[in-house]
Protein backbone atom coordinates (compact mmCIF):
# COMPACT_ATOMS: atom_id res chain seq x y z
CA UNK A 1 0.00 0.00 0.00
CA UNK A 2 2.84 2.31 0.83
CA UNK A 3 4.86 1.20 -2.18
CA UNK A 4 4.83 3.31 -5.29
CA UNK A 5 4.10 1.42 -8.54
CA UNK A 6 7.51 0.74 -10.16
CA UNK A 7 6.63 2.32 -13.55
CA UNK A 8 5.16 5.37 -11.85
CA UNK A 9 8.25 5.64 -9.67
CA UNK A 10 10.54 5.45 -12.70
CA UNK A 11 8.51 8.07 -14.55
CA UNK A 12 8.55 10.40 -11.56
CA UNK A 13 12.29 9.89 -11.12
CA UNK A 14 13.07 10.59 -14.78
CA UNK A 15 10.83 13.64 -14.74
CA UNK A 16 12.48 14.99 -11.62
CA UNK A 17 15.89 14.50 -13.24
CA UNK A 18 14.75 16.24 -16.45
CA UNK A 19 15.56 13.12 -18.43
CA UNK A 20 13.51 12.91 -21.63
CA UNK A 21 10.96 10.12 -21.47
CA UNK A 22 10.41 7.98 -24.57
CA UNK A 23 6.94 8.30 -26.02
CA UNK A 24 5.18 7.17 -29.17
CA UNK A 25 4.25 9.82 -31.77
CA UNK A 26 4.32 13.35 -30.44
CA UNK A 27 4.06 17.01 -31.25
CA UNK A 28 6.10 19.83 -29.79
CA UNK A 29 5.74 23.57 -30.14
CA UNK A 30 8.48 26.16 -30.21
CA UNK A 31 9.33 29.68 -31.29
CA UNK A 32 12.13 31.46 -33.11
CA UNK A 33 13.31 34.94 -32.18
CA UNK A 34 13.33 37.90 -34.58
CA UNK A 35 16.86 37.36 -35.91
CA UNK A 36 16.79 35.81 -39.39
CA UNK A 37 19.59 33.42 -38.45
CA UNK A 38 17.61 31.91 -35.54
CA UNK A 39 17.56 28.14 -35.56
CA UNK A 40 16.13 25.62 -33.11
CA UNK A 41 17.95 22.32 -32.94
CA UNK A 42 16.73 18.95 -31.63
CA UNK A 43 18.04 15.44 -31.31
CA UNK A 44 15.30 12.90 -31.88
CA UNK A 45 16.14 9.32 -30.99
CA UNK A 46 14.15 6.35 -32.25
CA UNK A 47 14.21 3.04 -30.37
CA UNK A 48 12.44 -0.23 -31.01
CA UNK A 49 9.65 -1.54 -28.79
CA UNK A 50 7.15 -4.39 -28.83
CA UNK A 51 6.13 -3.30 -32.33
CA UNK A 52 9.63 -4.05 -33.64
CA UNK A 53 12.66 -2.05 -34.68
CA UNK A 54 12.34 1.42 -36.15
CA UNK A 55 12.35 1.75 -39.92
CA UNK A 56 12.18 5.55 -40.22
CA UNK A 57 11.56 8.88 -38.54
CA UNK A 58 8.81 11.01 -40.09
CA UNK A 59 8.45 14.73 -39.39
CA UNK A 60 6.40 17.70 -40.59
CA UNK A 61 6.18 21.31 -39.46
CA UNK A 62 3.33 23.81 -39.13
CA UNK A 63 3.97 27.56 -39.16
CA UNK A 64 1.84 28.94 -36.33
CA UNK A 65 0.70 32.47 -35.49
CA UNK A 66 1.67 35.24 -35.91
CA UNK A 67 0.93 35.27 -39.64
CA UNK A 68 4.11 36.95 -40.80
CA UNK A 69 6.34 36.97 -43.85
CA UNK A 70 8.91 34.33 -42.90
CA UNK A 71 8.30 30.78 -44.09
CA UNK A 72 9.35 28.07 -41.68
CA UNK A 73 11.38 25.02 -42.66
CA UNK A 74 12.70 21.90 -40.94
CA UNK A 75 15.71 19.86 -41.97
CA UNK A 76 15.99 16.21 -40.98
CA UNK A 77 19.55 14.82 -40.93
CA UNK A 78 21.04 11.47 -40.09
CA UNK A 79 24.60 10.56 -41.00
CA UNK A 80 25.19 11.74 -44.55
CA UNK A 81 21.49 12.03 -45.47
CA UNK A 82 19.45 15.22 -45.23
CA UNK A 83 15.95 16.30 -46.35
CA UNK A 84 14.00 19.53 -46.01
CA UNK A 85 10.34 20.48 -45.62
CA UNK A 86 8.74 23.94 -45.66
CA UNK A 87 5.24 25.02 -44.65
CA UNK A 88 4.19 27.13 -47.64
CA UNK A 89 1.19 28.77 -45.97
CA UNK A 90 1.33 30.52 -42.64
CA UNK A 91 -2.40 31.18 -42.43
CA UNK A 92 -3.81 27.69 -42.74
CA UNK A 93 -3.69 24.98 -40.12
CA UNK A 94 -1.95 22.41 -42.27
CA UNK A 95 1.41 20.81 -41.76
CA UNK A 96 4.16 20.93 -44.38
CA UNK A 97 4.77 17.93 -46.64
CA UNK A 98 5.93 15.01 -44.51
CA UNK A 99 9.59 14.01 -44.86
CA UNK A 100 11.30 10.88 -43.57
CA UNK A 101 14.69 9.22 -43.34
CA UNK A 102 14.99 5.43 -43.18
CA UNK A 103 17.92 5.02 -40.80
CA UNK A 104 16.41 2.64 -38.25
CA UNK A 105 16.92 2.90 -34.50
CA UNK A 106 19.20 5.94 -34.38
CA UNK A 107 19.62 9.52 -33.29
CA UNK A 108 18.40 11.99 -35.88
CA UNK A 109 18.98 15.76 -36.03
CA UNK A 110 16.18 18.24 -36.70
CA UNK A 111 16.82 21.95 -37.33
CA UNK A 112 14.06 24.53 -37.62
CA UNK A 113 14.57 27.93 -39.22
CA UNK A 114 12.81 30.70 -41.15
CA UNK A 115 13.43 32.75 -44.24
CA UNK A 116 13.37 36.30 -42.84
CA UNK A 117 13.46 38.55 -39.81
CA UNK A 118 10.52 38.31 -37.41
CA UNK A 119 9.33 36.34 -34.43
CA UNK A 120 7.52 33.15 -35.44
CA UNK A 121 6.29 29.97 -33.80
CA UNK A 122 5.82 26.42 -34.98
CA UNK A 123 4.51 22.98 -34.26
CA UNK A 124 6.70 19.99 -35.06
CA UNK A 125 5.11 16.59 -35.56
CA UNK A 126 7.42 13.58 -35.30
CA UNK A 127 6.97 9.83 -35.28
CA UNK A 128 9.28 6.82 -35.37
CA UNK A 129 7.66 3.85 -37.12
CA UNK A 130 8.40 0.26 -38.11
CA UNK A 131 8.29 -1.00 -41.69
CA UNK A 132 4.62 -1.81 -41.07
CA UNK A 133 3.96 1.75 -39.92
CA UNK A 134 3.54 0.90 -36.25
CA UNK A 135 4.95 3.43 -33.77
CA UNK A 136 8.21 2.85 -31.93
CA UNK A 137 9.69 4.81 -29.06
CA UNK A 138 10.84 8.37 -29.64
CA UNK A 139 12.81 10.70 -27.36
CA UNK A 140 13.46 14.39 -27.97
CA UNK A 141 16.31 16.51 -26.62
CA UNK A 142 16.32 20.22 -27.32
CA UNK A 143 19.92 21.20 -28.06
CA UNK A 144 19.52 24.83 -29.10
CA UNK A 145 16.64 27.25 -28.54
CA UNK A 146 16.89 30.56 -30.39
CA UNK B 1 71.95 35.19 -69.71
CA UNK B 2 70.90 31.54 -69.41
CA UNK B 3 70.79 31.91 -65.63
CA UNK B 4 68.49 34.87 -65.83
CA UNK B 5 66.13 33.03 -68.23
CA UNK B 6 66.12 30.03 -65.89
CA UNK B 7 65.33 32.26 -62.93
CA UNK B 8 62.50 33.89 -64.88
CA UNK B 9 61.05 30.46 -65.77
CA UNK B 10 61.20 29.40 -62.13
CA UNK B 11 59.55 32.63 -61.06
CA UNK B 12 56.68 32.13 -63.51
CA UNK B 13 56.23 28.37 -63.49
CA UNK B 14 56.55 27.49 -59.81
CA UNK B 15 53.59 29.57 -58.64
CA UNK B 16 51.48 28.04 -61.44
CA UNK B 17 52.43 24.51 -60.35
CA UNK B 18 51.68 25.31 -56.74
CA UNK B 19 48.26 26.70 -57.61
CA UNK B 20 47.41 23.60 -59.64
CA UNK B 21 48.39 20.99 -57.07
CA UNK B 22 47.64 22.67 -53.76
CA UNK B 23 44.40 21.96 -51.91
CA UNK B 24 45.10 24.77 -49.51
CA UNK B 25 43.35 27.92 -50.68
CA UNK B 26 42.37 30.91 -48.60
CA UNK B 27 38.89 31.72 -49.91
CA UNK B 28 36.39 29.94 -52.12
CA UNK B 29 33.31 30.33 -54.22
CA UNK B 30 31.19 27.28 -54.85
CA UNK B 31 28.40 26.81 -57.39
CA UNK B 32 25.74 24.13 -57.07
CA UNK B 33 22.15 23.26 -57.84
CA UNK B 34 19.16 21.62 -56.17
CA UNK B 35 16.81 19.23 -57.98
CA UNK B 36 13.08 19.54 -58.47
CA UNK B 37 11.91 18.03 -55.16
CA UNK B 38 11.01 20.47 -52.40
CA UNK B 39 12.87 18.20 -49.97
CA UNK B 40 16.20 18.45 -51.82
CA UNK B 41 19.22 19.31 -49.66
CA UNK B 42 22.88 19.71 -50.62
CA UNK B 43 25.29 18.87 -47.86
CA UNK B 44 28.97 19.84 -47.42
CA UNK B 45 31.72 19.74 -44.84
CA UNK B 46 34.07 22.72 -44.77
CA UNK B 47 37.41 22.25 -43.03
CA UNK B 48 39.20 25.32 -41.69
CA UNK B 49 42.90 24.82 -40.98
CA UNK B 50 44.66 24.81 -37.64
CA UNK B 51 45.12 28.58 -37.35
CA UNK B 52 41.47 29.33 -38.05
CA UNK B 53 39.09 31.05 -35.67
CA UNK B 54 35.83 31.35 -37.59
CA UNK B 55 34.06 30.67 -40.89
CA UNK B 56 32.52 33.55 -42.84
CA UNK B 57 29.88 32.35 -45.29
CA UNK B 58 26.99 33.61 -47.44
CA UNK B 59 24.60 32.24 -50.07
CA UNK B 60 23.28 33.63 -53.36
CA UNK B 61 20.16 32.32 -55.10
CA UNK B 62 21.05 32.35 -58.79
CA UNK B 63 19.03 32.18 -62.02
CA UNK B 64 16.50 30.84 -62.87
CA UNK B 65 14.43 33.40 -61.00
CA UNK B 66 11.89 31.03 -59.47
CA UNK B 67 9.49 30.89 -56.55
CA UNK B 68 11.58 28.97 -54.01
CA UNK B 69 13.68 30.93 -51.56
CA UNK B 70 17.06 29.38 -50.83
CA UNK B 71 18.52 29.00 -47.35
CA UNK B 72 21.73 27.66 -45.87
CA UNK B 73 22.41 26.31 -42.40
CA UNK B 74 25.85 26.23 -40.81
CA UNK B 75 26.47 24.04 -37.79
CA UNK B 76 29.47 23.45 -35.61
CA UNK B 77 29.36 21.42 -32.45
CA UNK B 78 25.83 21.86 -31.13
CA UNK B 79 25.26 25.34 -32.60
CA UNK B 80 23.30 25.96 -35.80
CA UNK B 81 22.64 29.19 -37.74
CA UNK B 82 20.57 30.01 -40.81
CA UNK B 83 20.82 32.53 -43.63
CA UNK B 84 18.35 33.07 -46.50
CA UNK B 85 18.75 34.98 -49.75
CA UNK B 86 15.59 37.10 -49.81
CA UNK B 87 15.75 37.90 -53.54
CA UNK B 88 16.35 35.50 -56.38
CA UNK B 89 18.78 36.15 -59.24
CA UNK B 90 20.07 39.52 -58.14
CA UNK B 91 23.75 40.13 -57.47
CA UNK B 92 23.38 40.34 -53.70
CA UNK B 93 24.19 37.53 -51.31
CA UNK B 94 22.20 36.57 -48.21
CA UNK B 95 23.21 38.11 -44.88
CA UNK B 96 26.77 36.98 -44.13
CA UNK B 97 27.31 34.71 -41.13
CA UNK B 98 30.46 34.56 -39.05
CA UNK B 99 30.44 31.26 -37.18
CA UNK B 100 33.12 30.79 -34.54
CA UNK B 101 34.79 27.41 -34.23
CA UNK B 102 37.91 25.84 -32.82
CA UNK B 103 41.19 25.67 -34.70
CA UNK B 104 41.22 22.83 -37.23
CA UNK B 105 37.42 22.89 -37.29
CA UNK B 106 34.86 21.13 -39.49
CA UNK B 107 31.65 23.02 -40.28
CA UNK B 108 28.57 21.24 -41.61
CA UNK B 109 26.69 23.12 -44.34
CA UNK B 110 23.19 22.30 -45.65
CA UNK B 111 21.47 24.17 -48.49
CA UNK B 112 17.73 23.89 -49.16
CA UNK B 113 14.76 25.69 -50.69
CA UNK B 114 11.19 26.43 -49.71
CA UNK B 115 9.30 24.82 -52.60
CA UNK B 116 9.51 22.46 -55.56
CA UNK B 117 11.51 23.60 -58.59
CA UNK B 118 15.09 23.44 -59.76
CA UNK B 119 17.38 26.12 -58.38
CA UNK B 120 21.02 27.16 -58.62
CA UNK B 121 23.15 28.77 -55.98
CA UNK B 122 26.57 30.20 -55.20
CA UNK B 123 28.26 30.00 -51.81
CA UNK B 124 31.11 32.28 -50.78
CA UNK B 125 33.08 30.96 -47.81
CA UNK B 126 36.23 32.05 -46.04
CA UNK B 127 38.10 30.49 -43.15
CA UNK B 128 39.54 33.30 -41.05
CA UNK B 129 42.10 33.65 -38.29
CA UNK B 130 41.46 35.55 -35.07
CA UNK B 131 43.39 38.43 -36.69
CA UNK B 132 40.88 38.40 -39.62
CA UNK B 133 43.31 36.98 -42.17
CA UNK B 134 42.26 34.29 -44.63
CA UNK B 135 43.55 30.82 -43.87
CA UNK B 136 43.46 27.34 -45.36
CA UNK B 137 40.13 25.90 -46.49
CA UNK B 138 38.93 22.54 -47.77
CA UNK B 139 35.44 21.52 -48.84
CA UNK B 140 33.96 18.02 -49.05
CA UNK B 141 30.66 17.44 -50.89
CA UNK B 142 28.60 14.93 -48.89
CA UNK B 143 25.18 14.88 -50.60
CA UNK B 144 24.11 16.38 -53.92
CA UNK B 145 20.35 16.33 -54.42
Amino acid sequence: MNHCHPHLFTTLLLTSLSVPIPTLAATLTGALTANSSSTDYYHITCAGNNNGVTDKLKISIMDLAPNTAPMMSAQLIQGMLAVNTTDPNDKDKKYSPEIALQRGDARYEVRINKTAVGIDSYSLNYQCVTKLGKPTLVTVNRIQNQ
Amino acid sequence: MNDSILSLKKALIMPMLISVFSNNATAHDLNGSLGQASSAVDFYHIHCFDDSSYLEIELRDEAPSAAPLMSMQISVGERVYNTTDAKDADAAYSPSLQVTGNADEYYLITIDKTAAGKENYAVSYHCMTAQNFHTGTEIFPIADQ
